[in-house]
């Protein structure tokens, strides 16, 4: 019996080919996108869950409690380490890390370096030993004892390869920045691909105050400042939970902070390990995008589903004397039912077998997209498990049902009389109003995807073109890797002779960044600290009129290469309570150890992308803190005068490697997780609207072909194309508009609360609706058009005579 | 082996009602052929759907083989339907996508019978009514008098004990139709009761009664000799 059932399937599917292949091709596409999805999700899901220790590894992190609210870092202090593994007792090992994220590394031969390198993401990652008992690494070459030493590395085999070849790099020597020589001792595997804890140059922990010794100097035994890059990882003893250890903190936090403010303000955290990925608290990815994806993924399916059963019931006219002759032989509605079934399974796992195979060529875009956007570059072979063969069954089984049953249920149930005599009506398709509620979701999935891509774009649109308070474009910044005053000083000369740059300055960052240092302040001869914190950056005189900055009172500092005076924004003046602008010039400002003369006060900018409101904020001289130097050029020949920076730069940093970036495209890159989740709306977006068409178009195939005889009498009767056009635009009309009235809340429901993410945003306006209810309406007029005008023009006579 | 009393079929739409069958009494012997004739919308269809267990009636009683069926549920008028019953039909009927070895094939695979045998007895009926050079095409490349034959074929393929035939000959010209004709006094001759319905008095004069129907109702039976 199954093998008839196959056998009249396979008949049937090849018979009606187009509709065959209209199934298919949405089905797949649907698939296809559900397979990416998964693996996407699957593999952020998976992010440090390896680890054979992983329900014991946890990171220290600190938080902040201000009047301005709350201040998350994965950073802590630098001695923290130290007192947590003799302090806090239920941990078992303790490993500090840092991550230098920019780093020159030369390979040296008889003591001259031979080739130069820019690591530039997770370069250089500076450890203690006991990360390699808290973690899964595996060396394997060399002795983890190696990393009690200073000035030692391992490398991962991926670097040793990119070095050396095939040759061993064991006891090569290495030159970090132009410094510091470190001796290669080992060879670590490669991390995984899943891992936000990871380097390339492994160094031991104590390299660290030979490759900084300002900081070795100054931050090593200080318990004031923080470095989000200087984390604590710690092994928990057996049978301990995090709470038991995070009831520790505060009695270890006061043994350490002696003021009632810092005992007040400052909090650590224990982190569990599973957590770090997606705590945006402290720097994990959002996790909103993934269950947004995941939603997605799901909707499309259903979209695919809900064009199946669509074209399946529409075709069922077709199939009603096949019905009608079975149950006279004496089948049974069961034995039917599962007929059909057998018929959606062959169509599914057909698509289910494309699917995987376009997902197989798909991924490495995918792969490679993700990788541009947030620098995660995915392994397919590592996510094809058998997780993944168990969803993926169980998916197309489900599948399967849900978009066969309906249809099944309907067939089966013909009347074999009414059946035969092929009076089945699209009334007796077990009610219409069934699969206009199904048209109507794919609508509704459409409409919001429409809404969301348009919201989205809007909001990104807003973030490039708002004024941000200062310039951006044609600005070029390269890295200062050595702060070296006189040296700084014939850059600066000898790039102002190029005659296409029209300024220089030296910063620290530029106006908007993602790096910021923010510190207490003490305000003229007020006794105490101000109760909120202070964002400052440091440059040099030419930073206003490079940026075009306004100087709203007073005057722009000095060309002075220590911190002496400051300039202001308006928002600190007013956070200081003072009347006017004029009334904070000349006035002392405290920060960072040192007091500094306030001199000038410049109009509000943003300092942070425009989901941060604009902090206070001072602007001040320190030559050892110019770490970037920005030009604004002449755009004319801008290849050649990158040439001509390239040398004179490159003449000056001998031993470092020249790179460049445009502020506007440093700026773009800051919203890349915006970027990344337009990308994925629009694409899914585009998916789910060429489902939907296809499903439309199917529908109205049927449509024509149940209306032929009406579109003749009517032809006949003196209708009008327009009016027959109408005839089957009337109903979808209808069904878009039920459509939106779902849509609409729905989407602005959701988008709005994203939008709430920003400080600075767009408002959700009537237009932005009215959009996508034209785009429905224009792309189901397309759709339904084509088909539909088929039978307005066709022949009255001919169209009476099939009847 | 049919005895039908009283029995009464309307159909109702939100306004009319229509009497198909005005309860209508009729019986059936086995080894019987009986033809039932009358203008079209007398109920004669209906009559034979009923018969056949397609459909079911609103009042009456229908005994087959001694069984009152009227009540039975659409699970056991299936499993009656194709122990017993074979059809016929004007249109043929035959399904499309499949080759007439299939076609015929199909009554005894929903009987569950295994390969060898349905094999032997698909080709025994098509050796018979004489299209077994034609058992790998599909109905569509034969003529109308093959493909009824082929129906014919499917009807009896389970040795059904009843045939039901509605209008057999209707779309056949009369050499096919005469073909047909025999093929069904043949399979009667060798005890089968048949049921036909038919316009045609010629068809008519093959049958042993003739139950001549109006408005739902026998006004008249005429036994042939």
């Amino acid at each position: 019996m199954l093998q008839n059932y196959l056998k009249i399937a396979y008949r049937t599917l090849l018979r009606y080919k187009a509709y065959t292949a209209l199934n298919v091709l949405g089905l797949t596409l649907g698939l296809t996108c559900a397979i990416l999805i998964y693996l996407m999700v699957s593999f952020h899901l998976s992010f440090d869950k390896f680890h054979s220790k992983a329900d014991r590894v946890v990171r220290i992190v600190s938080y902040f409690n201000t009047p301005d609210g709350e201040f998350y870092t994965p950073g802590v202090p630098a001695p923290l380490g130290d007192a947590a593994r003799t302090e806090i007792a239920p941990l078992e090992k303790v490993s500090m890390v840092y991550n230098e994220d920019n780093v020159t590394v030369a390979l040296i031969e008889n003591n001259v370096p031979t080739k130069k390198f820019k690591e530039d993401n997770g370069g250089l990652f500076f450890v203690e030993p006991d990360l390699f008992s808290i973690l899964d690494l595996k060396i394997l070459k060399g002795n983890v004892q190696d990393l009690t030493q200073p000035n030692v590395v391992f490398l991962t085999e991926k670097m040793a390869k990119k070095y050396y070849g095939d040759k061993d790099p064991i006891g090569k020597i290495l030159r970090l920045d132009a410094r510091l020589n470190v001796k290669i001792v080992g060879i670590v595997q490669d991390f995984p691909s899943n891992t936000d804890i990871k380097g390339s140059i492994i160094a031991s922990y104590l390299t660290r105050d030979t490759y900084s010794p300002e900081w070795a100097k100054h931050m090593k035994m200080h318990w004031g400042g923080i470095n989000s890059s200087t984390q604590c990882f710690a092994l928990l003893k057996p049978n301990t939970n995090i709470e038991q250890v995070q009831k520790l903190t505060p009695a270890f936090m006061a043994k350490h902070y002696t003021s009632a403010e810092e005992r007040k303000s400052r909090f650590l955290y224990i982190q569990p390990i599973s957590n770090i990925h997606f705590n945006e608290n402290y720097n994990g990815m959002p996790k909103s995008i993934i269950t947004t994806l995941a939603i997605i993924g799901l909707l499309l399916l259903i979209t695919a589903c809900i064009n199946f059963i669509n074209m399946a019931t529409a075709q069922a006219l077709k199939r009603s004397k096949e019905v009608g002759v079975r149950k006279v032989m004496g089948s049974s509605r069961g034995q039917l039912f599962w007929q059909f079934i057998a018929e959606t399974a062959i169509i599914t796992i057909l698509a289910g077998l494309i699917s995987y195979l376009l997902a197989t060529m798909l991924f490495p875009l995918l792969s490679n997209w993700q990788e541009g956007i947030i620098g995660y570059r995915m392994i397919f072979s590592e996510l094809i498990d058998l997780r993944f063969g168990v969803i993926f069954t169980f998916t197309i089984v489900l599948v399967i049902f849900i978009s066969g049953s309906y249809p099944g249920f309907v067939l089966s149930g013909f009347n074999p009389v009414v059946a035969l005599k092929g009076k089945i009506s699209t009334q007796s398709l077990g009610g219409v109003s069934i699969r206009k509620a199904l048209v109507v979701t794919q609508f509704v999935i459409t409409q919001m995807l429409i809404i969301g891509t348009i919201v989205v774009s809007s909001q990104m649109n807003y973030f490039i073109t708002s004024e941000m308070g200062f310039k951006h474009d044609a600005i070029l910044q390269m890295p200062v890797p050595q702060q070296d005053a006189t040296k700084l000083q014939t850059l600066k000369t000898q790039f102002k002779e190029i005659p296409s740059i029209e300024k220089v300055t030296y910063i620290w960052t530029p106006p908007m960044s993602q790096s910021h240092n923010t510190t207490n302040v003490k305000y003229d001869n007020r006794q105490t600290d101000e109760k909120f914190s202070l964002n400052t950056k440091f440059a040099d005189e030419d930073y206003v009129g490079l940026y075009g900055i306004k100087i709203v009172a007073g005057r722009n500092i000095a060309h002075i290469d220590t911190m002496r005076e400051t300039l202001v924004n308006e928002e600190l003046v007013k956070r200081l309570g003072e009347k006017s602008n004029d009334k904070v010039l000349n006035k002392i400002l405290e920060f960072n150890g040192r007091k500094i003369t306030i001199v000038g006060v410049v109009k509000d900018y943003h300092v942070e992308t425009l989901h941060s409101k604009i902090p206070p904020l001072a602007i001040t001289s320190t030559t050892n803190m110019y770490h970037t130097v920005a030009v604004k050029m002449n755009m004319a020949d801008a290849q050649n005068t990158i040439k001509k920076l390239d040398k004179i730069w490159s003449a000056t940093f001998p031993d470092f490697v020249f790179e460049y970036e445009f502020y506007d495209e440093a700026i773009g890159k800051m919203y890349q997780i915006e970027t990344a989740m337009l990308d994925l709306i629009q694409a899914f977006a585009l998916i789910a609207i060429l489902i939907g068409c296809l499903g439309l178009y199917g529908l109205v195939s049927f449509m024509v072909a149940q209306k032929t005889k009406e579109v003749g009498v009517r032809k006949v009767l003196g209708a009008s194309v327009g009016q027959i056009l109408w005839l089957f635009g009337k109903e979808f009309s209808i069904l878009i508009i039920i459509a939106f009235i779902i849509a609409a809340p729905l989407a602005w429901w959701v988008l709005n609360g994203w939008l709430q993410d920003f400080q600075y945003r767009i408002d959700i306006g009537v237009g932005i609706f009215i959009m996508a209810v034209l785009l429905t309406g224009l792309i189901a007029a397309i759709t339904v058009g084509w088909q539909s005008s088929r039978a307005a023009l066709a022949n009255p006579v001919k169209s009476l005579r099939t009847e | 082996m049919l005895k039908i009393t009283n029995l009464e079929k309307i159909y109702r739409t939100e306004d009319i009602e229509t009497v198909a069958l005005n309860k209508i009494s009729a019986d059936v012997k086995n080894g019987e052929f009986v033809a039932i004739m009358g203008p079209s919308g007398c109920g004669k269809s209906t009559l034979l759907n009923i018969i056949g267990l397609l459909d079911d009636a609103d009042t009456g009683s229908f005994l087959f083989n001694n069984e009152e069926v009227i009540s039975y549920n659409e699970r056991k008028r299936a499993d009656l339907r194709k122990r017993n019953i074979g059809f016929v039909f004007q249109s043929f009927n035959l399904i499309d996508e499949l080759t007439v070895y299939e076609n015929v094939e199909l009554p005894l695979l929903y009987l569950g019978i295994d390969a060898d045998e349905r094999k032997k007895r698909v080709e025994a009926v098509l050796e018979k009514v004489q299209i077994m050079h034609r058992r790998n095409h599909f109905p569509q490349q034969l003529s109308g008098g093959q493909q009824q034959r082929c129906a014919v074929a499917r009807a009896v393929v389970n040795n059904p004990k009843l045939i039901l035939a509605d209008e057999p000959t209707g779309n056949l010209d009369s050499k096919n139709g005469n073909e047909v004709m025999e093929l069904l006094t043949d399979l009667n001759s060798n005890g089968t009761t048949v049921v036909m319905v038919t316009h045609s008095e010629h068809d008519a004069r093959y049958a042993h009664r003739i139950i001549r129907m109006l408005d739902g109702q026998v006004v008249m039976e005429n036994v042939l000799s």
